[in-house]
């Protein structure tokens, strides 16, 4: 008759207290295991969340920063425009020319050989980046009995060594003719009308919409005919340099540089355009670029909120799982306690038989110590095995199955089977089994009846 | 085994009051003796039995199984000669419940030769005809119907009656069949103390003591 042997038989025959000590110690097992895959699901679940949210963060703001970069420039452009709208940028005129008469009447009368514009686009002059020749004067429009100011333009130079930029003024076709609102209204005319002017017939290539200034009675023709007809051949008023990459106080470097290789000429900075269009540049530039901070600090904003969520989360799952696992193992050790020192009243005689026949304190205490560790194994076994299926069955929000979860839970099971709950069940059983040792088994069996 | 109690006192506290059940009693049995001890309940014979066979210390006097004094060993020590040595034959069967017939005989053998512990509860099994029933379980059956209880029963006195090859048992029984298997095993030298009611039982004492003010005259 073994130890094994005789432990064996008693836990058949009290198979229910020792299901019940197996099914609670079981039960704080499962806890256990479910508390450490709920967080360890946790981690894995905001790490996967935060790393998404990151993805879409930097795909919003790289989406921002394709409509910041786009609207900066539609921004620009249309600033750009809007000052070409307004008038000159840079007038390049002759020397001679009065200034007065040009504020005055908006009209040149001096002229510079029309090599000059050829000469500026040749030099590859950095500060300028459109360049329009142009001969005007104030006109009769004899056929119409109307006078008009007539500007003759060939349309923009490319200068030499640039890219090619986006024309600011679309040069006008010979035989064609572009009407400012007023005239166009006051004559009557629309776009594809053949108009007589001078002696010319001109076919009315576009009118544009009302401007509120002298463009409303300027009459644009090509420029070479604008010259015959003025008696101007080979001689311009002037150059519109526009969209000069001019900032601040560097105008004073285009004039430099403009008078360098136009000798005998003069730079007109009319209303302080250039400054004013590279302000807007510079605001249309602060605006997309606070537009994209915006974004990204909106994006780094929602990331913080959302890592700040999932850590309050994270938190109270582990205050709860800090409470409920203690709690547990708790009512497990009281209940196996409990179960154990009912066994040693249950079996006060037969321990008692066994001291009076020779059994030694340390053999009736080894017997109920393996019954404990026993319970123990076994009731980790059951508990692994309720913390794995648990989920599988929909009753934990877990997915025990990841490898993050897998390869956490697999030793901690493996560490709670052999050690955490055959020693929880081993120290919970070792008060009763003293007792059953030294006290109740040294009491007589027969006296226990008497 | 020569058994000697000298001057044995017990006192019990119970509450308030003090019980004597045994005062300076002297006893002795021989080797091969057996002995009768008779008295009404409560005369102290139990307590006697308990100090004689190891398992109540006296708190005067002196016991000596052969030249050993068994209160001056360890408490394991004590356990340990007493389970070599002793043997007990119960009034009731305290039989192990979850045991069949044989492991309750052999788990009376701990100490022994397991060869030596199967052999003899084979030869005791047979001796009471329950080979058929060794592997039966006798506390469940004695529940359920009388016949299986008187197979139970005797079953009891078969497990406790492994001590009988032992070299003292100190006995409180009223079965008749374990009184005539005790005579049986003085005849190898085994001291036997039976403490009983029955008159009948006795009989086949050597001599026969009677408790009387805690002491057997």
């Amino acid at each position: 008759m073994t130890l094994v042997r005789l432990i064996l038989e008693e836990i058949r025959y009290r198979r229910g207290s020792f299901l019940l000590a197996v099914t609670a110690v079981a039960v704080a097992s499962a806890v256990v295991l479910a508390s450490q895959a709920v967080l360890t699901c946790d981690r894995e679940t905001t790490e996967s969340l935060l790393a998404k949210r990151q993805t879409e963060v930097a795909e919003a703001i790289s989406k921002r920063e394709a409509v910041v970069r786009q609207a900066g420039a539609e921004l620009e452009d249309a600033i750009r425009k809007q000052m070409t709208q307004l008038g000159f940028n840079i007038l390049i005129l002759p020397a001679s020319q009065d200034l007065g008469e040009l504020h005055l009447n908006g009209t040149l009368s001096a002229t510079m050989p029309a090599a000059y514009a050829s000469r500026l686009a040749d030099s590859g002059v950095v500060t300028i980046n459109h360049l329009l020749p142009m001969v005007t004067q104030r006109v009769d429009w004899p056929e119409r009995e109307i006078e008009v100011l007539l500007v003759g333009t060939e349309g923009e130079l490319a200068i030499q060594g640039r890219d090619a930029k986006k024309p600011l003024l679309a040069a006008v076709g010979r035989g064609e003719m572009v009407l400012g609102h007023g005239i166009a209204a006051r004559l009557g005319v629309a776009v594809d009308d053949t108009v007589e002017f001078r002696g010319e017939s001109f076919r009315v290539a576009k009118i544009h919409d009302e401007r509120g200034s002298i463009d409303d009675m300027t009459v644009w023709i090509d420029l070479s005919t604008a010259q015959e007809l003025l008696g101007l051949q080979n001689l311009i008023n002037g150059l519109l340099a526009l969209e000069c990459g001019c900032e601040g106080d560097r105008i004073s470097e285009v004039r430099a540089e403009i008078q360098t290789l136009l000798p005998g000429t003069q730079v007109v900075e009319r209303y302080s355009q250039a400054l004013t269009r590279a302000e807007a540049r510079s605001q249309a530039k602060r605006t997309a670029e606070a537009a994209l901070a915006a974004e990204q600090a909106a994006g780094a904003d929602a990331l913080e909120r959302e890592a700040e969520s999932r850590a309050a989360l994270e938190q109270r799952h582990a205050e709860f799982a800090n409470r409920l696992v203690p709690l547990t193992i708790a009512i497990a050790a009281v209940t196996i306690g409990l179960l154990a020192f009912w066994n040693v009243r249950q079996r006060r005689e037969e321990i008692g038989l066994f001291r009076s026949i020779g059994y030694s304190r340390l053999r009736i205490l080894t017997i109920f110590e393996v019954k404990g560790i026993l319970i123990g194994m076994l009731g980790g076994l059951a508990g692994a095995g309720l913390a794995i299926l648990l989920p599988r069955f929909g009753l934990l929000p877990v997915d025990t199955g990841t490898p993050t979860v897998l390869g956490d839970l697999v030793p901690r099971t493996t560490t709670i089977m052999l050690v955490g709950a055959p020693l929880l069940s081993a120290v919970s059983t070792w008060l009763p089994a003293v007792w059953a040792a030294a006290g109740s088994g040294g009491y007589p069996a027969w006296r226990v009846n008497s | 085994m020569h058994l000697q109690l000298t001057d044995i006192s017990k006192t019990f506290q119970r509450g308030g009051d003090s019980i004597r059940p045994v005062v300076e009693a002297s006893l002795t049995v021989a080797p091969g003796e057996l002995v009768g001890l008779q008295g009404p309940s409560g005369s102290g014979k139990s307590t006697l039995l308990l100090i004689a066979g190891g398992l109540l210390s006296p708190d005067g006097g002196s016991v000596r199984w052969d030249e050993t004094d068994p209160y001056g060993l360890s408490g394991d020590a004590r356990t340990a000669l007493r389970g070599q040595s002793i043997g007990f034959v119960f009034q009731q069967f305290y039989l192990i419940p979850y045991l069949s017939v044989r492991d309750n005989v052999l788990a009376a053998g701990v100490g022994l030769p397991i060869e030596q512990c199967r052999d003899t509860a084979d030869r005791l099994i047979e001796r009471f005809g329950l080979t058929e029933r060794r592997l039966h379980h006798p506390a469940r059956s004695a529940r359920r119907t009388p016949a299986r209880h008187s197979r139970g029963r005797c079953c009891g006195h078969l497990a406790s009656s492994w001590p009988m090859s032992r070299r003292a048992t100190w006995m409180r029984t009223t079965a008749r069949s374990s009184c005539r298997r005790l005579r049986e095993v003085t005849e190898s030298g085994t001291a036997v103390l039976l403490v009983t009611h029955d008159d009948k039982a006795v009989q086949i004492a050597d001599r026969v003591l009677r408790m009387r003010d805690g002491k057997p005259l």
